[in-house]
């Protein structure tokens, strides 16, 4: 496909969404004009939009420390999480150990358990890293072991046929089958990294974006605090495209039969 | 195409069938499953020989056992008692002495043609660059040089078979296991790769093992056809095949072709009569 046929398919794709919120924007903005609602109560989008301009270096300031945390932890989490994947599918041990603790864990909400994380490791980074990659681990190792589960057994038995080792099938077969799962589980993990970054910060921070929503909450600056969650909204809905590109890079089987499919 | 190593034995000159030497010979194996406590006897007793270069067909009804009996050959399985030896080596419960397809294609979707092809050549350890320009001329040869770069879920089932076929010549064996590997096309198409199937043989005339319940593909195909029994399979009867060679599809009418697969048609559905009442089928 052509740079252009994919550019209108894509603009395709976007606009249904776009054009709603279009459609929600303009209404709101009607509506708290025509209506005079508090600005402290409803502040209409033309002054979210004023405030992130005039107050551009504070958001990047905090953009930057968030998006520390995020991108730590969400490296952290995926790292942990496909090693512990591939120790759990190929060991039975830690399959009937590991697994279970791990699938349980996800019972108890991590934001619980973010207070003692402070507690332990003050209001630096750490406990913001370990939330966000808390959050991340899950769905990536999940999908790690689904992945490398769902190889097919006939080709694995016929990579075996010719001699290979264990190693050259999980290389050949079941590492490379275990890729899509492993992008899925990527994307969910690195939206789900962000609400566990700004989360993390409501419960102990002094900079970042989820600190700032609560300093301008308390200073009844309505508009900053949609600004900041604007930046987030943004911060998460790109990071989200960033893993579905680099995913398309490094595995473009996937997307050519998606677009072929199409 | 260049002649390969083949461990021991002198099938290297591709002799004509039953000329010299041994190409796989089975030694009383048989296969017991242990299911839910009940000992279940698949494979009874079975010994056969395959000379080098020689076509032979196992015709049996469904669940016979004639999958186990190849996982046995390919070393994918162990057998409970008996031996295996390919080109006069014993070869028992151990893998990658023979080239084996199985009945659905298995090719890797993220994988262009090429490089499934190169599979086994790679497993084999063969350099990357030398194993591809060896498969791309026989890509060219059998005519789907086109699709070396395409993916395998852009062919049709026939193309996509015919790959499967290829990357089974280009692992460097004297021995070719094929289990039904036309069972999944329709009849047709089936047909025309049976012809295409011995062309290819005719000029390479490795060793082939091959399964099938389709008499007529048997007949067309083989040198010789070991029939096996319902479970648990062993072997009832072995057909010479003197129809003479090359084949062509005209063969299939002529009373000798007839005659034969009269004979076979009667044996296999006798037990395949057997399966049905065992609740195999």
């Amino acid at each position: 496909m052509s740079p252009l046929r994919r550019g209108l398919h894509l603009g395709k794709a976007v606009l249904p969404a776009s054009a709603l919120v279009l459609l929600i924007v303009g209404f709101w903005q009607l509506y708290v004009k025509a209506a005079d609602v508090n600005a402290v109560i409803l502040p209409p989008p033309s002054d979210i939009v004023s405030t992130m301009w005039e107050e551009r270096s504070t958001l990047l300031t905090d953009l930057w420390v968030t998006f520390k945390e995020i991108a730590l932890g969400f490296v952290v989490g995926a790292v942990t999480g496909m090693i512990c994947g591939i120790l759990i599918a190929y060991s039975k041990v830690l399959e009937r150990t590991l697994y279970p603790l791990v699938i349980a864990s996800q019972v108890i909400p991590v934001f619980a358990i973010a207070p003692l994380l402070i507690i332990w490791f003050g209001f630096g980074i750490t406990p913001k890293v370990l939330i966000a990659a808390l959050i991340v681990f899950f769905p990536i190792c999940v999908n790690q072991v689904e992945g490398l589960r769902s190889a097919e057994q006939g080709a694995v038995d016929l990579l075996r046929s010719y001699g290979a080792s264990e190693w050259r099938v999980f290389r050949v077969i079941r590492l490379p089958t275990s890729i899509p799962y492993l992008l899925a589980g990527m994307q969910i993990g690195v939206t789900f990294s962000v609400i566990g970054a700004v989360i993390a910060e409501w419960v102990g921070a002094q900079e970042g974006l989820g600190s700032l929503m609560l300093s301008a909450n308390a200073q009844s600056e309505t508009a900053l605090v949609f600004a900041a969650i604007l930046t987030v909204a943004i911060v998460g809905v790109t990071l989200f495209g960033l893993v579905r590109v680099v995913g398309d890079l490094i595995w473009p089987w996937q997307a050519r039969r998606k677009r072929e499919s199409t | 195409m260049a002649v390969r190593a083949m461990p021991a034995s002198g099938a290297a000159d591709a002799p004509a069938p039953g000329a010299a030497g041994q190409g796989v010979r089975v030694d009383g194996i048989c296969r017991r499953f242990d299911t839910d406590g009940d000992d279940l006897l698949v494979l009874d007793t079975t010994s056969f020989e395959v000379q080098a270069g020689e076509f032979v067909t196992i015709l049996g009804p469904s669940g016979c056992g004639k999958s186990t009996l190849f996982n046995m050959v390919a070393g994918l399985l162990a057998p409970s008692s008996g031996d295996i030896y390919v080109h006069g080596e014993r070869v028992t419960g151990r893998t990658g002495s023979v080239s084996y397809m199985m009945q659905r294609d298995l090719l890797l979707p993220w994988r262009s043609v090429l490089d499934n092809v190169i599979l086994g050549m790679e497993t084999a350890g063969m350099d990357r660059k030398k194993a591809r320009a060896e498969a791309s001329l026989l890509l060219d040869r059998f005519g789907l040089g086109r699709f070396a770069k395409a993916y395998p879920a852009q062919l049709s089932g026939g193309m996509r078979q015919r790959a499967a076929f290829i990357r089974t010549m280009l692992f460097p064996r004297g021995v070719l296991l094929l289990d039904e590997p036309l069972g999944a096309l329709d009849a047709q198409t089936r047909l025309l790769m049976q012809e295409w199937l011995l062309e290819i043989w005719g000029e390479e005339r490795k060793t082939v093992l091959f399964i099938t319940h389709d008499v007529d593909e048997a007949v067309f195909l083989s040198d010789r056809v070991h029939v096996m029994s319902a479970r648990p399979g062993r072997i009832i009867d072995e057909v010479k095949i003197t129809l003479p060679r090359p084949r062509s599809t005209d063969l299939r009418t002529t009373p000798e072709f007839t005659e034969l697969r009269n004979r076979l048609l009667t044996e296999i559905h006798r037990e395949s009569l057997k399966a049905f009442e065992q609740g195999a089928v």
